[in-house]
């Protein structure tokens, strides 16, 4: 029997490369639909150890496609939320450029759960970077594209260093595949690298600058990949390292004290996407390999992955149509939406249970696997800080829902969204509930069935002590009444980014230039001197214009990280073939 | 005030402002009991069956100190442009 398997990227990236041809009508919507539903065959139809070596050059192959548990559950999430923000864009989307850049950042996250080197992984992840950045730019204003500026910076960044991490790993260990790297430099600069992605503190702050910025649709597919692309290749490159366990424990608290601070709703959303990464990243850290921990903390990550990506992404369609029906971002202007928007709130209600770990929600199974992980393993000051995130996580979506939907205000006016918008919201919604409540649905996709199997999520006294948890901080939520929104914004640790970065510039244009010019001129004068001493008649000297050229520094350092970047990828190829 | 805050008693009259204040009280004693009870259980009897309360309380505790810290560095806008 013949078995067809073609790597899921290649279905987006043709997908990307025929839409322009199809307008802007309901064939375009006809074919994306279509090409979501293959997306999701794509991925279910793959099996474990299968495999798309694709040879470039003599002795050099890309592995476009390696299949193993791990990977496979990534596929099918990547490829069912990504599925449903296609068919939420529907409402939303008119620009087929969005579309475009939409795809290719989905291929490629599929390409990168997927590749079975380093090499495959780098390129994917590139073109990850600059796809998404479409989807920041598209929104269209100044703020856009100053957020987007500064997201692609930091992912050259990261980029830059994963890709310099590659090539010294593959220099000392002769190894490219995808897989755990020994102590060096190498190894520091691949966890710089896909720390930018995983949005480890303080490489965080492009994350809550830039999602709240992007287009509508757009901000559903960045909450989707890049993050989570950024878990699994620490996953398969850092478990077991203690560092990065507690690493995941500050962004848990991190994130949600950030997010309690704020006003805008997507912004609110975005610190919830770094809390909620610490809880992945305190279980990959945990998963010593060869322990007997391992298996249960890496489910506990991928199972947290798993669902954050279903609430996560529900929440952020439920707050992508209250800013499309109202046209407001803040808690502040908002309130009273319960009745005009009753299918929302219904979603968002059951999103904002799930990811605060309620009883019967699928958060509920994750979280607690990660802190039972925690607990076997003795960490106990990891233990605390996974279950203060969670008394935090509660308190801001408490915050989230009810100054959105149930607090009075009876001039806001809004309509349901309309029906594309609702049918994904309600799918994932569906899908938080049905895990919360039967979590073997969960547990027959994680890379380790057994040892999932062997976690019991409704243990009584673990159930009760989530409820108390969670009933005394509704309780005294409502009863204090300390967290009410308001029109204040808070700085985060990219303001001090920002100070710098004016400093480095004044830096460069005052005393440097200034250096540059008293130097130049004592050059100028050697050399006139020479010059002189050297002709027999007096010739008149012509002066030259030189065309000035300027860049902004932005684009200026932009430029270097391409040549830097382009650079290495030299280099990498060199010694390949060396 | 302190009462103003309850968002549960938005909306209440102005007449009514004992029964806000006793509400208050009675609200302040129960969890105050509950507290108590919590702490004796887990650090006096050493029994695990109420962690969760404290943690709870603990946790609301701690972000409300870590809220009013960073007050300190907001500022009035409605987007850190």
């Amino acid at each position: 029997m013949i078995e067809y398997t073609i790597p899921p990227f290649l279905i987006f990236f043709l997908g990307a490369a025929l839409i322009p041809a199809l307008g802007k009508g309901r064939v375009r919507n006809i074919f994306l639909v279509a090409l979501a539903v293959l997306g999701i065959v794509s991925v279910v139809i793959l099996k474990p150890q299968t495999g798309w070596i694709l040879p470039i050059l003599p002795g050099v192959e890309l592995v476009l496609l390696q299949a193993d548990r791990l990977s496979l559950i990534m596929g099918y999430i990547f490829a069912l939320a990504g599925g449903g923000a296609i068919v939420y864009a529907l409402s939303t989307v008119k620009e087929t450029g969005q579309y475009v850049c939409a795809l290719l950042y989905m291929g490629s996250a599929l390409g990168a759960v997927f590749a079975g080197d380093f090499f495959t992984l780098y390129i994917f992840w590139e073109i990850m970077a600059f796809s998404s950045l479409g989807l920041i730019w598209y929104e269209g204003s100044r703020r856009a594209r100053d957020a987007g500026m500064r997201y692609i910076l930091f992912h050259l960044f990261g980029g830059a260093a994963l890709l310099a991490g590659i090539i010294i790993h593959y220099v000392d260990t002769n190894e490219i595949v995808v897989g755990p790297v020994g102590p060096g430099v190498g190894y520091f600069l691949l966890l710089l690298g896909i720390g930018v992605n995983a949005a480890f503190i303080p490489l965080h702050t492009w994350l809550p600058d830039s999602y709240p910025k992007a287009t509508i649709a757009g901000t559903i597919f960045l909450s989707i990949f890049t993050t989570k692309t950024g878990i699994y290749v620490l996953a398969r490159t850092f478990s077991g390292v203690e560092a990065v366990a507690y690493i995941g424990g500050l962004m848990c608290l991190y994130g949600v004290i950030f997010a309690i601070l704020q006003n805008d709703v997507r912004k609110l959303l975005s610190y919830h996407i770094v809390s909620q990464l610490g809880y992945m990243v305190a279980g990959v850290g945990m998963a010593a390999v060869g322990t007997a921990y391992y298996e249960e903390a890496i489910n506990g990550a991928i199972a947290h992955l798993f669902n954050n990506l279903l609430f996560k992404t529900t929440l952020f369609m439920c707050m992508g149509a209250v800013i499309y029906a109202t046209g407001k971002n803040n808690l502040t202007e908002l309130g009273g939406l319960a009745k005009k928007m009753p299918v929302t709130m219904i979603t968002c209600v059951i999103a904002a249970l799930s990811i605060s770990g309620v009883v019967g929600f699928n958060g509920y199974v994750s979280k607690g696997m990660v802190i039972h992980a925690a607990q076997v393993e003795g960490l106990t000051l990891l233990t605390i800080a996974l279950t203060l995130g969670s008394v935090g996580t509660l308190i801001s979506f408490l915050k989230l829902t009810y100054f959105a939907f149930f607090s009075k205000n009876e001039e806001i006016e809004a309509k349901e969204a309309p029906l594309p918008m609702l049918v994904p919201m309600c799918g994932t919604a569906f899908l938080c509930v049905a895990i919360g409540v039967y979590p073997n649905l969960l547990y027959a996709l994680l890379p380790y069935q057994e040892a999932a199997l062997h976690y019991h999520a409704f243990e009584a006294a673990h159930t009760f002590d989530v409820l108390q948890l969670l009933l005394m901080t509704v309780f005294l939520f409502f009863m204090l009444g300390f967290f009410r929104p308001h029109d204040t914004i808070t700085h985060d640790l990219d303001y001090l980014y920002r100070k710098a970065g004016r400093g480095f510039i004044w830096f460069c244009e005052k005393p440097l230039v200034s250096f540059a010019l008293v130097v130049e001129r004592a050059v100028l004068r050697f050399a006139n001197y020479f010059v002189r001493f050297g002709t027999l008649e007096e010739t008149e000297s012509q002066e030259v214009e030189e065309p000035v050229v300027s860049v902004s520094i932005g684009t200026a350092v932009l430029l270097v990280l391409l040549f830097f970047t382009l650079y290495l990828i030299v280099m990498l190829i060199h010694g390949w073939l060396a | 005030m302190y009462y103003k805050n309850l968002y549960v008693l938005e909306g209440v009259g102005e007449g009514r402002e004992m029964d806000k204040k006793v509400l208050r009280g009675l609200l302040i004693v129960i969890v105050s009991v509950v507290l108590v009870v919590s702490a004796v259980s887990v650090f006096i009897l050493h029994s695990e069956s109420l962690t969760g309360v404290l943690y709870g309380a603990a946790g609301v505790g701690l972000f409300m100190l870590l809220a009013k810290i960073l007050t300190l560095i907001q500022k009035e806008g409605k987007q850190d442009d």
